[in-house]
């Protein structure tokens, strides 16, 4: 076997086949750094997304490997020898798998490179999500495989692709409890900690789903019976068990992780490595409130943010949004998206809960002020506002913006038009 | 004569299981958008992407297997004019093709994306053309299937000429960059296949080197 | 000593009958097939090789029946086959595509690198083994396809027309090789080159429309042809004259 694996490894489709997965694995890593960079568990869980691209490569790469001897017009040849057909079959799978598997790795190790660099958690049971990725990888190319030996189409190869493709965009599409069974579909997030027994029963479907596969591909069927039997023993507790969406949030990724000088800013460990970034933008912008009464004194994770929590109701904290702020080195990916967490919209949503959209446009307008003046006068749409409120003493402004916070606290529309047109 | 001709060409290239696949997909495009449009959480151009992007691709790559007969050099050898007869059978695929394709979405153009259909039934067989020119019949599909899973799943959000220009497939049909992409790469598919012919690997048969010795 | 035994043996492609009530024993040493296009050389040699099931009729190779799961895993063991249209990995080197078909054929992996360098060699290729298949030319791949034949020492060894594309040195060269491997091994060639059974075979098989309808050595069919036959040479000329006799008789 050793031997067949190692001349298949060389002459077959898997030299092609990593080459491939390889590219595939820079593309979809160089798309959406933000979804991974400075994560393990983002990291693993980001290679659960892009299956919907991987695995039809995988199958593409079998069905073409599978379908060479059809191609190749071999079969005669082979018929006339001993030894059982499933076992080229399955050293044909294992190369591709293997090469494929492998190209990916060659990718994933350069952005895993990167992590750790700056990780500030290493979690979350991250290799366990990442290994289901990996076993759907070796399920996608059985089928293929499959698809090659069985189908004699000549263009079998790049259909059943698109197939599958097809299929797993309906899966992501289709808001089922099958849908779960797609390896593509992630578990949770980030902060969640998702419970063993779903991995456990994501990966005995897989293998079980690999084993079927392969074993309807050289017509075993007592091996495809018994391995039905354990896909479908996996995938009915995947499909009936309460959905996992709001898996159990990880205690240790969760746990906050604050600035020790300057006003407080916290991030949970899982973004901890931005701490320093988010602090030097956050921390002008607090110091600039300390000691105006009702003026928040701490910027905190919004991960960690009670459902519910809307910003006039904890004036004490400001959130910050951090999920896609990352860049692939683990730097603070947009200062101006994490600046705008500080920017006032209160005047305006008091007074649309007040009036739906007829209201005086100078409450916006109050907030546009606020919000320039607290930023530092570089924000989108509000750039100068706060130019007229400058020109006064610094304790005026101050007094100005204490004014401000009061009046939103009570929903004093005619006090926020008075201070719209004060300064 | 000719219609004789034209017959058994059609058959020698596979024509009818061409025009089976087509209405295959057709039917599915129809099936899929009026699905997907349906769904609550997609608004019209987010539920049409994966029918505009993929139906003309899968209808491309059908056609690929086509671009070729049994033995090209065997052709080659013949005094046909075969640059007409190539550019043609590539124009009336994508008449069939966009054609069938866009009656299925012509009841909302908008929501399932008729000229969306169109424009990537141009730049999909475009490119498998070109790359039967390049790689030969038996690959053409392989540039199609890979761009097409790379773009649908980069969908970028910024927009911009170039962004438009590469990513030509998942744009909005109201985007002119994108169809000026599709129809140069239509145009240099066709002028090359229509030129070059599909292209000739290096392969001995023992089969057919026995022709020698008979 | 008998080796390939075959008794009331009939195939059929629907419902043109291509191998009638057909009987034939073959020991040790080269057995040449002749017959004209469509006789059924190339199914009975498909029979023999174990890919084609016939309709009716028993076949032994061996000793093991190829109707028995057991026996025919046997049998393969010791089997080698060269069709008349082979296919091959254009990717892989002549070394590898030995070697692949030695794994296939279920060899000891010990004697794996051994063997496939023996029947490179046997085959002439020896200087060509490190090189892809596509980069071969017709003849090459020819000698490729015998390496992989013999590369287990079979005790029974089918060639469907191996001469086809070797040219006349190769050929000369390969009828040496043909009398080395039937000192212990029953050798089948089927080809349509008479002279090449002439000057290797020890025994001849003549089919034709299905039938075997001469079996003997080549000097004896080479007694049966006359001044009157048509052909260049004496063996030519028994092997038409043999053919219209059958001829005659079914008419």
């Amino acid at each position: 076997m050793r031997r067949a694996l190692w001349v298949e490894l060389r002459r077959g489709t898997a030299p092609v086949a990593a080459l491939a997965m390889f590219g595939a694995g820079v593309w979809v890593l160089a798309v959406h750094p933000d979804d991974w960079g400075g994560r393990w568990v983002g990291l693993a869980d980001y290679l659960r997304v892009p299956l919907m691209v991987l695995c039809p490569l995988m199958v593409c790469a079998g069905a073409w490997q599978a379908g060479r001897e059809r191609r190749r017009d071999i079969g005669e040849l082979i018929a006339a020898t001993p030894r059982p057909g499933w076992h080229s079959l399955v050293a044909a799978w294992l190369a591709v798998t293997l090469a494929g598997i492998a190209g990916l790795m060659v990718a994933y190790a350069g952005a895993a490179v990167l992590v750790a660099r700056v990780a500030t958690y290493d979690g979350g049971a991250w290799w366990q999500r990442a290994s289901v990725g990996v076993l759907a990888l070796a399920a996608a190319s059985a089928g293929g495989v499959l698809v090659g030996r069985r189908v004699r189409l000549r263009v079998a190869a790049p259909i059943a692709g698109l197939a599958t493709y097809v299929g797993l965009t309906i899966l992501t599409y289709w808001n089922a409890p099958a849908a779960r069974l797609s390896p593509a579909d992630t578990v949770g997030s980030v902060y969640s900690l998702v419970p063993g027994w779903v991995t456990g029963l994501q990966a005995t479907w897989l293998v079980a789903l690999t084993v079927l596969l392969l074993a309807v591909a050289v017509r075993r069927w007592r091996v495809a019976l018994l391995a039905g039997a354990v896909a479908i023993a996996a995938a009915v507790p995947i499909n009936t068990a309460p959905s996992w969406y709001r898996a159990p949030a990880d205690p240790a990724a969760v746990e906050l992780v604050c600035t020790s000088s300057g006003p407080e800013v916290c991030l949970t460990r899982v973004n901890a490595f931005l701490l320093d970034e988010v602090a030097a933008v956050a921390q002008p912008i607090l110091a600039r409130l300390d000691g105006i009464p009702g003026a928040p004194r701490r910027a905190v994770d919004e991960a960690v943010r009670p459902p519910g929590d809307s910003v006039p109701e904890d004036a004490d904290t400001v959130w910050l949004p951090l999920d896609f702020q990352a860049t692939a080195f683990g730097d603070l990916a947009n200062v101006d998206y994490l600046r705008w967490a500080f920017g006032q919209r209160a005047g305006g949503e008091c007074a649309y809960s007040l009036h739906g959209e007829e209201f005086d446009q100078r409450i916006h307008q109050v907030d546009g002020i606020a919000t320039d003046w607290l930023l530092g006068g570089s924000v989108l749409g509000a750039a100068g506002a706060s130019a007229g409120l400058r020109e006064l003493p610094p304790s005026a402004q101050r007094a100005w913006y204490a004014d401000y916070l009061d009046a939103v606290g009570r929903c004093d529309l005619p006090a926020l038009v008075r201070l719209a047109e004060q300064p | 004569m000719t219609g004789r001709l034209l017959r058994l060409h059609l058959r020698a290239r596979g024509a009818s299981a061409f025009v089976a696949g087509v209405s295959v997909i057709t039917l599915l495009a129809w099936a899929g958008g009026t699905w997907l449009a349906g769904r609550s959480f997609l608004d019209g151009p987010a539920a049409r992407l994966p029918v505009a992007l993929l139906a003309p691709l899968l209808a491309a790559v059908l056609l690929g297997s086509t671009l070729a007969g049994a033995d090209e050099e065997l052709e080659r050898g013949t005094p046909l004019r075969w640059p007409a007869w190539r550019a043609g059978q590539v124009l009336l695929a994508v008449l069939a093709v966009a054609g069938a394709l866009v009656l299925t979405g012509l009841r909302v153009p908008e929501t399932f994306g008729a000229h969306a259909l169109a424009r990537n039934t141009l730049g999909w067989i475009g490119l498998v053309a070109g790359a039967t020119a390049l790689l030969g019949a038996r690959l053409a599909w392989l540039p199609a299937f890979g761009y097409g899973c790379a773009v649908y799943f980069a969908r970028p959000r910024d927009t911009g000429v170039f962004v438009a220009l590469w990513s030509w497939p998942v744009q909005p049909s109201a985007v002119a960059a994108s169809w000026w992409a599709a129809s140069g790469v239509f145009v240099l598919g066709l002028v090359g296949y229509a030129y070059r012919g599909s292209a000739v690997g290096r392969r001995f048969r023992p089969s057919q080197s026995r022709s020698e010795v008979d | 000593m008998t080796t390939i035994s075959v008794a009331d043996l009939r195939v059929s492609y629907g419902k043109r009958v291509v191998l009638d009530d057909l009987a034939i024993e073959l020991g040790v040493g080269v057995h040449g097939l002749l017959g004209p296009n469509g006789a059924g050389k190339t199914t009975l040699m498909r029979v023999l090789a174990t890919v084609l099931r016939p309709d009716r009729g028993e076949v032994r190779l061996l000793g093991h029946r190829t109707d028995d799961r057991v026996g025919v895993r046997q049998a393969r063991r010791r089997l080698g086959y060269l069709p008349q249209a082979f296919g091959f990995y254009p990717r892989f080197t002549v070394r590898e595509f030995v070697e692949y078909f030695a794994w296939l054929r279920e060899m000891p992996a010990a004697r794996i690198p051994l063997a496939v360098d023996r029947a490179i060699e046997r085959v002439g290729l020896l200087d060509r083994a490190d090189d892809r298949m596509k980069h071969l030319s017709g003849g090459m791949l020819r000698r490729a396809g015998i390496a992989q034949a013999i590369v287990n020492d079979p005790r029974v060894l089918l060639l469907d027309e191996p001469t086809a594309g070797l040219d006349p040195e190769q050929r000369v060269e390969f009828r040496t090789l043909l009398r080395e491997l039937g000192l212990d091994a029953v050798v089948l060639v089927s080809t349509h080159l008479v002279e090449d059974v002439a000057a290797a075979c020890a025994r001849v098989s003549l089919v034709d429309d299905g039938r075997l309808v001469f079996a003997g050595r080549p000097e004896e069919l080479i007694a049966a042809g006359g001044d009157g036959d048509s052909g260049d040479s004496p063996i030519e000329r028994g092997y038409t004259a043999v053919l219209r006799g059958a001829r005659q008789v079914s008419r």
